[in-house]
Parts: structure tokens; sequence; C-alpha cells
């Protein structure tokens, strides 16, 4: 801002506060002043300004001025800025109270902020792309399936729907970059029409034509802006310069902007962000119809709404159809919606459980300001007999309220700050783009909301009681009245709070126990001993099919020769890696009808992979080394395919087909028991496993058994494979373990947040319980005492005081029990074998907090049964 | 005369700061040179509004007087508004000196000490 509009902006500000005829000299003073100031020191004449307003604001000059009765902003304006004034000063008043008042607020509101930033950057604007609602994702239907597109769809799809959406599509790549020092990075293929869909824009260079999507154009690459500042150092020279890309040569044509890590958030986090983008170069020759791998993207023309998008997929899909050209449909879906749909259960969760705790805090701090209202009563009677208006009584509890809130939400900021920090820095869900994970003006729009909402729900709790009060009757009554109606609110607002912990504590146990039962799941292998690295052969290298198996084979032998090491094998997808490959599976002498199609995993294995993985062989033998190209083709397939495929017959020796659009058939010659693959909570699907030296591959991971910690192996597993490759990249090693354990991360979020929110949850109720049983306990000082001073024991006076905790308490819970059934359905897809009405769970919850808030009343209890009777009496007649 | 001359006003700390920097500007004393004077002199942040308040309170009770100077384009085209000390002003201030004086004098070794 420059010092001008800086002056403006307050100069208007205080021409609203200012008397009018004060108005012009104050104004000049302050700009003579202020530039005066500024030419010293720019900062301390802006802080030295604002100042200035601020005090002029806060402490308007008084109305009976002698140059003119009235100011602008006097009215509701000033009487409103007296009753801030009058707030601030009274919670200046108690420190104690306003700290824990603004704490328990921060807490509440920064932990909102915190999740409606991050729902915003994962639902709500999750694409960094100019209208991203017009963005669909096109998606090939398959048997009720949906599944990726295969490149000759794309092409009809492309042809057919012209006039209503542009298409582009793209799929993952890895590849080496070469020179002196490899490096491996990910990528991705994408249509020339892609960026125009995405309305993506390069910072330096151009993007794809049209031309180079085929086959036999010229090999073009678009490099990420942090490969372009990490490897070529931002040297604006890199466009037109040739790379090798796993030994090929591509010309970099364009640097993409900073941000973009791929083209859909799920793509690739800051775990694996994208660094280089190549043409499609696909023909119906290197990619037939069979194989489906692409992800397809469409932004609907101006004018075209989504539902007419959608109509006319259906109807290229059923003119593909009758053209004989495909069996499948096309299922179209919002690419938001898409994007969003992985975290979408999660975020609503949290945000419940969020949602929850801030009304729970809310409540307490409505009922310690009743309790603090009920102190000020006689103030309250005198300013009503005095002619305060109830609504400007009111008033002034409201705005209270809301003087809190907005103190707690300032604070909630930095809370909110810190979540989002750390959020960034560990990821713990998938999808989101996490440069979007900011807070923003919508985040801040939001926060300034709920604290200016739950202030008033704060406020309005004693403002009603206000609302109802008589000055004659408050006046002769004092405390003594307490317990009355304000009693009544306080008990209704202490059940809601009772109730609010029950659906929390349900909810975390809830999933607390799914994680338990999920981790005791059998995975169908133990891969605690093993570390993993990925290994793609070179091109030299991938040449002829035979040679690839070799090369694996030499790598394998060096890598098994290591000390320390025990046993090395290989396998194309690890479980829990992601990226398998499933599809059809015709087996030999059974017709192919849709509904019998045999379809399951495949995963392409060395000998000793079953072994190394602890799974069983139940049937039949493992692969040996001899099983090797110009042998008998053999597999093996898991019981699962056995059981679903060939029920009630012996596997072994069946044929089957493993690969698309090949002749060859594989005799099965093993059974192993079933693998989870996909993940701890996906039930384990058939699976057909045959050797690497039969069908070979250019890019397998290596797994490897050993004692040695994978910091150490790692220069000799690079010296290993580099003295048969020498073009290949270092190798990152990881534990097989870490990786599935990253695959329980989201759940693990939930269950800490869940824990840590039940606990705050069940803290806070019993305070709440605390509070109303003491309070009321306290205004019933007078009658306690004239019943223990004409004979009632201390006993009694217990548990007439314990008798209405318990049935605060009981209340609650029981609508608390309600609540979680109800909210448990919320929760059901995040729970594993695991009900969501699960009794114990319910019952133990109902205990926790039972004996929380009895134990809350049994404090104030037993301060009522040792009451001397002298003394309360005496202190109450004053 | 037998009746008792009327005593000077009494003034309460910050107008006391307000007269005594109007004495010391004398006729260069505005709200914004009223406010710098005080600042400086007394290291404490004072608000223009402050200023202005005190001032009209004591421009009501007849110990100042103010009049209104020509626009200038370093304030933005506004008039400045002068003020200066009334004999009723001028007496008060000194009442206050004189009993603070009084009040303070012996006690200078303690007041100024460490």
């Amino acid at each position: 801002m420059t010092p001008g509009s800086f002056f403006r902006l307050h100069a208007w500000v205080l021409s609203r506060r200012l008397p009018v005829a004060w108005s012009e000299f104050v104004q000049g003073d302050l700009q003579e002043e202020f530039s005066r100031r500024h030419a010293v020191s720019c900062f301390r004449a802006r802080v030295w300004l604002t100042w200035q307003t601020l005090a002029c604001v806060l402490r308007p000059p008084p109305a009976t001025s002698i140059m003119e009765p009235k100011t602008r902003g006097d009215g509701p304006v000033r009487s409103l800025m007296q009753d801030v004034r009058l707030a601030l000063r009274l919670l200046r008043k108690s420190p104690v109270f306003t700290a824990t008042a603004v704490l328990t607020l921060a807490l509440g509101l920064g932990a909102n902020t915190s999740i409606f930033s991050i729902a915003y950057a994962a639902i709500l604007r999750p694409l960094p792309y100019a209208e991203p609602e017009r963005l669909l994702i096109v998606r090939d239907m398959q048997d009720a399936n949906e599944t990726s597109v295969s490149y000759p769809e794309y092409r009809d799809w492309r042809e057919r729907s012209a006039g209503i959406a542009e298409i582009g599509a793209y799929a993952g790549a890895a590849f080496t970059v070469g020179g002196s020092d490899p490096l491996a990075v990910s990528g991705q293929r994408a249509s020339a029409s892609l960026w125009r869909v995405l309305g993506v824009r390069p910072v330096l260079g151009r993007l794809f034509t049209d031309e180079e999507d085929g086959a036999g154009a010229e090999r073009v690459v678009l490099i990420s802006h942090g490969l372009w500042q990490r490897r070529y150092n931002g040297d604006p020279e890199v466009v037109g310069r040739t790379i090798l890309l796993d030994d090929v040569p591509y010309t970099v044509v364009g640097v993409l902007p900073q941000g973009f890590r791929g083209v859909l958030p799920r793509d690739g986090g800051a775990a694996m962000p994208r660094d280089v983008w190549i043409s499609l170069q696909l023909t119906d020759q290197n990619a037939p119809r069979g194989l489906h791998f692409l992800t397809v993207v469409a932004r609907v023309r101006p004018g075209v709404t989504l539902d007419r998008a959608r109509d006319h997929f259906a109807t290229i899909a059923a003119s593909l159809r009758n053209d004989r050209r495909t069996e499948h449909g096309i299922v179209t879906r919002p690419v938001v919606e898409y994007v969003a749909s992985g975290s979408r259960d999660v975020l609503l969760t949290l945000a419940a459980a969020f949602a929850g705790i801030l009304l729970i805090a809310t409540a307490n701090l409505a009922n310690l300001l009743v309790a603090r209202a009920a102190g000020r009563r006689t103030e309250v009677a005198v300013r009503l007999a005095l002619g305060a208006t109830r609504s400007r009584i009111a008033r002034q509890f409201l705005v209270e309220g809301v003087t809190l809130t907005i103190f707690g939400g300032a604070l909630g900021l930095f809370v909110a700050y810190g979540v989002l920090r750390w959020f960034v820095a560990t990821e713990p869900l998938t999808g989101i783009n996490p440069d979007l994970v900011v807070l923003n003006a919508p985040a801040l729009g939001f926060s300034l909301t709920i604290a200016l909402v739950s202030g008033l729900l704060v406020g309005s709790v004693p403002a009603w009681q206000a609302l109802r009060s008589h000055a004659r009757g408050l006046l002769s009554s004092g405390l003594r009245s307490a317990s009355g109606a304000g009693g009544r609110l306080r008990s209704a607002v202490v059940v809601f709070q009772l109730a609010t912990a029950v659906v929390l504590l349900v909810s975390a146990g809830l999933l607390s126990l799914s994680l338990l039962r999920l981790l005791a799941v059998d995975k169908g292998f133990d891969a605690s001993s093993l570390v993993t690295f990925d290994l793609a052969l070179s091109r030299e290298m991938a040449r002829e099919p035979e040679r690839q198996a070799q090369t694996f084979e030499e790598i394998l032998g060096r890598i098994t020769g290591i000390p320390g090491v025990e046993r090395a094998v290989l396998v194309d997808s690890l479980p829990f890696g992601g990226g398998g490959v499933s599809g059809h599976v015709p087996i030999e002498g059974r017709a192919v009808t849709d509904a019998r199609r045999a379809t399951a995993e495949k995963r392409i294995v060395s000998a000793g992979y079953f072994d190394a993985l602890r799974i069983p062989v139940t049937q039949g033998r493992d692969f040996t080394d001899d099983d090797r190209h110009g042998t008998t083709p053999v597999a093996v397939v898991s019981e699962a395919f056995a059981r679903r495929h060939l029920p009630h017959e012996d596997p072994i020796g069946r044929r089957i087909q493993f690969a698309w659009g090949t002749e060859d058939t594989q005799v099965i010659v093993g059974v192993v028991g079933d693998v989870r693959h996909e993940g701890l909570d996906v039930p384990p699907e058939p699976t057909v496993y045959v050797s690497y030296l039969q069908r070979p591959s250019t890019a397998l991971a290596v797994l490897i058994e050993s004692t040695r910690a994978p910091a150490d192996l790692r220069a000799t597993v690079q010296d290993a494979v580099r003295r048969t490759d020498p073009t290949r990249p270092v190798p990152l090693l990881r534990r097989v373990n870490d990786l599935i354990g990253a695959s329980l991360e989201p759940r693990r979020v939930s269950v800490i947040v869940a824990a840590a929110f039940a606990a705050l949850a069940l803290t806070l109720a019993c305070l709440g319980v605390y509070g109303v049983i003491s309070f009321a306990a306290a205004s019933r000082t007078r009658e306690i005492g004239i019943r223990v001073a004409v004979g009632a024991t201390p006993g009694e006076v217990l548990s007439l005081v314990m008798k209405q905790g318990v049935v605060l308490t009981g209340v609650g819970l029981a609508l608390g029990i309600g609540g979680s059934l109800a909210a448990a359905r919320l929760l059901r897809s995040h729970l594993f074998a695991t009900s969501p009405a699960d009794p114990v769970m319910i019952a133990s919850a109902a205990a926790i907090l039972g004996l929380g808030a009895l134990a809350a009343t049994l404090v104030p209890a037993r301060r009522a049964s040792r009451t001397d009777p002298v003394r309360a009496l005496r202190d109450e007649s004053v | 005369m037998w009746w008792k001359r009327s005593s000077p006003a009494v003034l309460g700390e910050f107008e006391q700061l307000v007269l005594l920097a109007v004495l010391r500007l004398d006729d260069e004393g505005y709200g914004a040179s009223i406010q710098r004077e005080i600042e400086e002199r007394t290291r404490r942040p004072v608000s223009l509004n402050a200023a202005y308040t005190t001032l009209d309170r004591l421009e009501r009770k007849r110990l100042v007087r103010s009049w209104i100077g020509e626009p200038t384009a370093q304030r933005g085209g506004r008039r400045r508004k002068h003020y200066a000390l009334e004999p009723r002003g001028l007496a008060a201030i000194r009442f206050a000196y004189q009993s603070f004086r009084l009040m303070t004098a012996g006690l200078e070794r303690r007041l100024e000490g460490a």
C-alpha cells in the first residue's frame, strides 16, 4: 500500500468517527505529522498512524463538544463502542476467566479454521485450474467396473465429442534422466489437448502441438519448474536442449509453472512430484484396445451444461457399441468430486469432531458467563431500575460473548497456522495439493464468521436470561434465586455437553477399535525383514526380451552375493504398492461369457518370492530357475483364484492365458495362499503369478532379505546394479513395512485426532458438570444451612446435591447414546470389522463419562455436606 | 475589594501538560505541534484525539482561545486550528505550577533520586 492510500484509508475511518467540526483539523494534523514521520521511518510512521486512528475509534471524543452537540457516529455505533469498552474492562478484571475462555476458544476456533482450510483445498477448490467445475473425468465402464481408458477408445471419444467438449489424456510414467549423474524421476505422458483442457501455460517455451501426439513425431518433453531449478539451475537456455530419458533423446520445449506437480493432485503429492511430461506417442499397435491405462479429462465447452455433456458421452458409448467397436460404456464424473472422493469422508469426520468440540467449548463458556451474570444480578437490577432497556442489557451480554470469541478467534489463527504447517509437512492425507493448503481470505472469513456466531451463541444464554428478568425481584432476591430459570438453562447446556462428549468418545473408541482390528488382519505375507527398490532397465538392456530376463538374473545374482544378504527376489508390483495390473485371464476349456469372465490380479515374480514373503505354497510347487524362456510356460494361482474360478476342480494342470493379445498359454503348477495386495481393508483378490524368466518385464521391484540396515546396503547394492548396467540411477532403498505403514496413515491420523478430541470433550464436559453443580450448591447455601441446623446429616446433604448431578448425567448420557448411534452411520465407511453400534464400546464410553461426571459432582457435594449452618445463614442474610 | 478574588481553575494532569505545551509554543500551538511537544518532552505516547478533547474542554472553560488558519498543501488543503492561552489559562497554570513547587520543595533529592 502506498503511503498516500494508507493515509486515505485511515482518514476515511477517522471521518466516520470524528465530530464534523474537528475532522478537518485532526486529519490535517495527522497528514502533516504522518508525512514528517514517514520521511524518517516508513514503518514507524504507519504504526503511529494506526495507533492514532485506533485511539480515535476506541475512545471517541465526547458528544458534548462546544463546537457541535452531536458526532456523526452517535447513536447505535457509539453505544456499541461503550458496550465493547465495558466488556473489555470486565474481562480485564477477571484475567483467569478471560485467559481460560480465550484459550479454549482459540483451540476450538483454530481447529475449525484449519480443517476449513484443508477442506477448502481438498473439496471446494482442489485444482489450480480456471473454472474447475467445467472439468470432467471420463472413464471406461466395464461390467459395472470403472477402469482407465485405452488409447483407441480415447481417440474414438475425441472424434465424437469435439462439439461438446475438448478432451485430453495422460498416463503415469517413470524415467531415468541420463547424464553423468542419472536421476530417477516420475512423469506423465500427456496429449497436446490436455494442456488446453487444463488451461496451463508454460513459464518458458511452449506446450505440445497436436502433431506431436503421434508415434513418429519428434520426441519432446516439458519439465517441471522444480526440475528446471534443481537440475538446470533455472537456465532459460534449457528450452531447445536435448536430454536423455531412458537413453532416448528428447528436446525440452517448455517449463511448466511453479506448483504444477501433476495433472490431478492425487497423481503425486510432495512425496512423489512429477517432473517430466512427454507427448503421448501412442498408436493402436503400441497401445491396443485391451490396454487400459489412460486418464481422460474433458473441459465442457462454454454454453454446454454438465448434464448435456454426460448425456452426450452416453450417446457416444451407445454409438460405439452399435458400430461394434467396443462393448464398454462411458461414465463421467466432475473432476472436483473425483479428486475429493479420497479425502472427503475423513475430512467430514474431522469437521464433525471439531464442530462438536467447538460446541462443547461454546456451551462451557455460555455456562461460565451465566454464572458470572448471576453474580451481576444486582448490577443488572440497578441498571433496569434506572431505566436501561432489557434489550440494551441483553446486548451488553452479547457484546461480551463476541468480544471473547473475537480474541479467541485471533489467537486461534495461530493455532490454525500451526496445524496447517504440520499438515503440509507430513501430508497425512493424499490427494491434496499442499500448495493450496493456506490461510487464505475464505479461511479468514470463515474464522471470523464462526467466531461471531459462537460469540453470539455464548452471549445469548445470559442475554436471554436478562431479557426475562424483573428489576424488583432481582434486587430483593440477590443470588438466592439463581437456581431458578438460569439454573434450568445451565442444566440444559450441560446435558448437551455430556451428550456431545458421549458421541465423540464413542466415535474415537470405534475408530481405534477398527484400527486395532485392521492391524491384526492377516495380510497373507510377512515382509518385516525386507527392503526394496525399483529397478528399471535402460533402453539398451531392454531391447530384447531374452536380454531383459538375463540382465535381471545377473543383477539378482550379484545382490545375493553381497555379504549379509540372505536372498533377493523380484516382483513387478509390491503388495500395498499400488499400480498392480488386473485383467481378464481366460481359462482353457471354459466358454467366455461376460458373466463368467475370470478376472485376476497379475503379478510377475521370481523363484523364491513366495518363500521370501512367507506366502505358503498350499498345492503343487513354486517357480524354479528352470522355468525359463523355451520351457513350458507355467503359472501359480492364489487360493482365491482356485476357489472362485475353478471351484470343485483340481487347478493343477489347467491352462490359462495370462497376457493380452498373445496366444501363449500357461500351465498352473501351484497354488499359494491369498495376499491382500490393495490394502489391509480390501479382501484378497484372485491372483495369477508368472515367472519373470518366462514373461519378461523392463521394470521390476527388487526385494532383499538382509540383516543389514537399508543405509548400509545402499552403496553395495548400487555397485551391484551398476556393474551390470552403469546408466542406472542411485536406488532408493525402503523398508517394505514402511510402505505398508504409509497406507494406514490416514486411519492413524483419524484415530489420534478423534482420541485427542474425545479426551478434550470429556474434560470440558466434566468441568461443565462441576461448574453447574458447584454453582447450584453455592446458591443453595442458605437452604442447606437451614437443613443442617434442623438436623440433616452430612450424608443427607451429600445425596441431596449428588442427586442433581446424577439426573443431569443420566439425561446427558441417554441423549448421547442416541446421538452416537446416529453419528456412527457417518463413520461406517471408516470402520473395519467393527459394528457402528458396538454395544461394548457405547457402554464403556458411557461408563467413563458417567464416572467422570460423578467425580465432578462429588467435589461440590462434599463441600456442601461440610456446610457450617451458622456461617451459611450469617453470610446469606446480609 | 471586599470579596475574595475568584480562585484559578483546578487542572487535571493532562490539562496541565496541554496548557504548558501551548505556553511553550507561543503562537505556534496547534493540534499536531502540541501533541508532538508533549510526546517528545514527556516520552509518553499522546493521541491527537486526546489532545483535541482536552483542548476542547479547556476552550469551554475559557482557559485557551482558538483561531483558524489558512489551508496548506502539506495538510492536503486542510486548515489548521491554532490555540493560545487566555489570561485565565495562564493564571491556572501558574497556580498549578506554584502548588507543585511548594509541595515538592525539599523533596527534590528523594523525587529525583534513583
